[in-house]
């Protein structure tokens, strides 16, 4: 599952189409339904009504989650070496986070990135171990604090972690966030609030 | 002289059906329907090409009972999930077999553009104008003044709206070729319905469009009767509101009515 926003969503570019795969020239599936020719029907479904199958299946799921949390995790960071606080944003106001730590920089001050490319699963380990040296957290999103409790939980009171959460309606721009990530340094609580893990 | 050759088996169990119990009430029109289904499918010898799509609700296990394969939808999504599936597959004989609760309610959208784009589907449709699997609440094809949980006085068309009319709705469309309204409470009509079953299969093997038969199907436990009752409810109160016969029909077939 992608999870889109609406800036991405009305965004609208030129794509190229791979050329279309003739399904027949794919390798037979056990599991597809072709008709029960020479074998016995199939059925694809995902109620078990039985309750030990339906126990035995949730374990494989949770074999399967834990599979993917093992192998799936993705996240990015940009400038954190020297920062004095760590911005928390996915999506569309990552980009926006970049250019305001780009702003504060130029003024000298330090903040580096830390961006989940996967929310789930949640890239809690890299997180608690980068906000734990850095000591300061800011986290932004566009929603009244979504994202938030995942930080929360990675992070809990490694860091001070302060919030800044924007609503649909306005996109803030570079210096909004830029205002709130030097208010989170000082730690006045005048842009976003300070969270109490 | 042995058995075999001294008795004719003149009765079996279709090659469709497997040989399970159902777990349908006493007096509910699914066995019967399941049975149809079955023999059309075997007497057009279609059962190892078919793939059949069942619905959310009393039918939902259908395929421990059908003997082909199937795919189960999300609730209502029946003909969507087998436009895929015959769009990627023409050559497969697809069908669906849906309540009023899956098909004409939470599947009305799907229902309809897949009616309206005349795919080459054969839908069957239980309407027993109520929810049964769930418990008797009412649905969108409860009569005026039906007793169901959710409409303890009856259904009032003020407060509930009225009874909803999907295979006459669907009808008018260019994509449709055939609805038949069938009943599954008399012989007479059991024997009917598995004509439009059967003509309704040969629709989408002559690749005609879309094909519909409704099947009004008692249910006992749900409208709180007997089975003999709930036979008589369909002939006497439900039949004046979903009118039994061809409700379209262009395929120009020679027995056309």
């Amino acid at each position: 599952m992608i999870l889109g926003d609406g800036l991405m969503g009305q965004v609208m570019e030129p794509v190229i189409f791979p050329d279309p795969i003739d399904i027949k020239s794919l390798p037979p599936k056990d599991w597809a339904l072709t008709g029960c020719k020479g074998r016995k029907p199939k059925a694809i479904f995902s109620m078990l009504l039985d309750l030990n199958a339906l126990y035995n299946h949730n374990l494989h799921l949770q074999e399967k989650y834990d599979e993917i949390t093992a192998k799936e995790l993705r996240w990015d960071t940009a400038m954190t070496e020297d920062a004095e606080l760590l911005v928390v944003a996915y999506g569309t106001p990552s980009r926006i986070a970049e250019s305001a730590i780009e702003e504060l920089r130029a003024e000298g001050i330090k903040a580096g990135l830390f961006r989940p490319i996967t929310l789930w699963p949640f890239p809690t380990i890299p997180l608690r171990k980068l906000a734990a040296k850095i000591g300061k957290v800011g986290v932004f999103e566009f929603s009244m604090g979504q994202m938030l409790d995942d930080v929360i939980m990675a992070v809990g009171e490694r860091a001070e972690i302060y919030f800044y959460g924007v609503p649909g309606g306005i996109i803030p721009t570079p210096s909004d966030v830029a205002r709130f990530l030097k208010s989170s340094i000082k730690g006045d609580g005048k842009v976003g609030r300070r969270i109490e893990a | 002289m042995s058995a075999e050759a001294a008795f004719k088996k003149v009765f079996g169990r279709p090659e469709s059906l497997k040989d399970n119990y159902t777990h349908y009430c006493p007096g509910c029109g699914h066995s019967i329907a399941h049975r149809l289904v079955a023999e059309c499918l075997d007497e057009l010898g279609l059962r190892e090409n078919t793939i059949g799509v069942p619905p959310v609700g009393c039918a939902v296990l259908a395929y421990n009972y059908f003997n082909f394969d199937m795919i189960e939808a999300p609730h209502g999504r029946a003909l969507a999930v087998a436009t895929g599936i015959k769009r990627t597959n023409p050559d497969k004989f697809v069908l669906t077999y849906q309540g009023d609760g899956d098909l004409a309610a939470i599947g009305t959208a799907e229902t309809i553009h897949a009616a309206n784009r005349g795919e080459k589907i054969s839908a069957i449709f239980i309407n027993n104008a109520i929810y049964g699997m769930t418990g008797g609440q009412m649905a969108p094809t409860t009569l005026l003044g039906q007793e169901a949980t959710t409409a303890p006085g009856g259904r009032d068309a003020g407060l509930h709206g009225n009874p909803i009319d999907i295979s006459a709705m669907i009808a008018v469309s260019n994509g449709v070729v055939y609805v038949e309204r069938c009943s599954l409470a008399s012989l007479k009509q059991i024997r009917q319905a598995k004509k439009a079953i059967k003509k309704c299969f040969q629709v989408q093997l002559d690749k005609l469009g879309f094909g519909l038969v409704e099947l009004l199907s008692p249910c006992p436990t749900n409208w709180k009767l007997s089975p003999k009752e709930a036979w008589a409810w369909v002939n006497e109160v439900m039949v004046k509101v979903y009118p039994l016969g061809v409700i379209k029909d262009t395929t120009g077939y020679e027995d056309k009515k």
